[in-house]
């Protein structure tokens, strides 16, 4: 019984260590309003419609559009998206995703994907 | 008899591995030796990790016998210092693992282990042998000084790192692989 339980053991913690390293961070950590903000996005630029930042600034109706902004600045330190002047209109200021962001929107959809899966079964 | 060759196949398995990978570290990054004993990338640290994590004592004996056969070409074969060493490489890892599994309050079987938790014991073990190691080497008079210990603590950290995400994307693959083949979505 005991011989058992030391293998099953290792086997355990072959396991737990195998879960730990799928779970290694590969994106940075985001907040819940960061998220929110990123996730709000994605689903404008989903319809093919570019997002200026004044617009980006007005999208939680129980958020100040400073505390937004801030955000914004926060997910382009972090690489998820580039802000740049609009070509029609200098004075706009455009929201594009990056390829991380193109990355973590891929990954999401992954895990979404096999939650659902797993589910199903 | 079963237990025994348990012990012995963790132990085996522990230095084997420690040996591969300290020679295969030697060969893909010999540009970025810093010292005799330092390497500014150290991929045999994750492998001081994960035979603590996964085999407890018999992984840090493992280890410190790996150590003494890559030791000799430095040290000599079974001298005071080698012996001294690959004690140290045994030991450095084994108190960490032990220590930081107790702060992160992990069990014996690492259930609720996370990845974020797996990289606080990859710095932990190699803070722990960088500064046990810089000792000893100051007391063997084979000290590098300040740019031997940074170079350490920088090639045992990159070295971590580099060796789970690895093993993170290999897994992925695998998954992957997997999924397609049973015609799920990927």
């Amino acid at each position: 019984m005991a011989k058992n339980r030391n293998a099953s053991q290792t086997y355990m913690r072959f396991i737990n260590l195998a879960a730990a390293i799928r779970a290694l961070p590969t994106f940075p950590a985001l907040d819940a309003m960061e998220e929110r903000v990123l996730n709000g996005l994605a689903a404008v630029w989903a319809t093919g419609v570019d997002v200026k930042v004044l617009e980006a600034m007005n999208f939680g109706a129980d958020t100040s559009p400073s505390t937004v902004h801030r955000r914004l600045k926060g997910l382009q330190t972090k690489g998820l998206i580039r802000m740049y002047s609009s070509p029609q209109d200098s004075r706009i200021r455009l929201i594009a995703p990056t390829d991380l962001a193109n990355q973590y929107f891929e990954q999401m959809g992954r895990c979404l994907s096999l939650a659902v899966r797993n589910d199903a079964r | 008899m079963i237990r025994c060759v348990q012990l012995l196949l963790h132990i085996g398995l522990s230095a084997a591995i420690w040996v591969c990978a300290y020679y295969l570290n030697g060969w893909m990054f010999a540009a970025f030796e810093s010292t005799r004993t330092a390497n500014w990338v150290f991929l045999p640290a994750a492998v001081r990790l994960l035979a603590v994590l996964l085999f407890g004592g018999p992984g840090a004996i493992g280890l410190g016998i790996g150590t003494l056969v890559t030791n000799t070409p430095i040290f000599g074969w079974m001298t005071m210092p080698s012996a001294a060493v690959a004690t140290l490489s045994a030991i450095a890892p084994y108190i960490a693992v032990r220590a930081g599994g107790a702060l992160l309050h992990l069990p014996a079987t690492l259930h609720g282990i996370t990845g974020v938790s797996l990289l606080q014991l990859g710095a932990m073990s190699a803070v722990s042998s960088v500064f046990l190691h810089s000792v000893l080497f100051y007391v063997l008079g084979s000290d590098n000084g300040v740019r031997g210990f940074v170079s350490m603590l920088v090639g045992d950290v990159l070295g971590t790192l580099l060796v789970l995400y690895v093993l993170r994307t290999l897994l992925a693959l695998g998954g992957r692989w997997r999924g397609e083949k049973l015609g799920g979505p990927s």
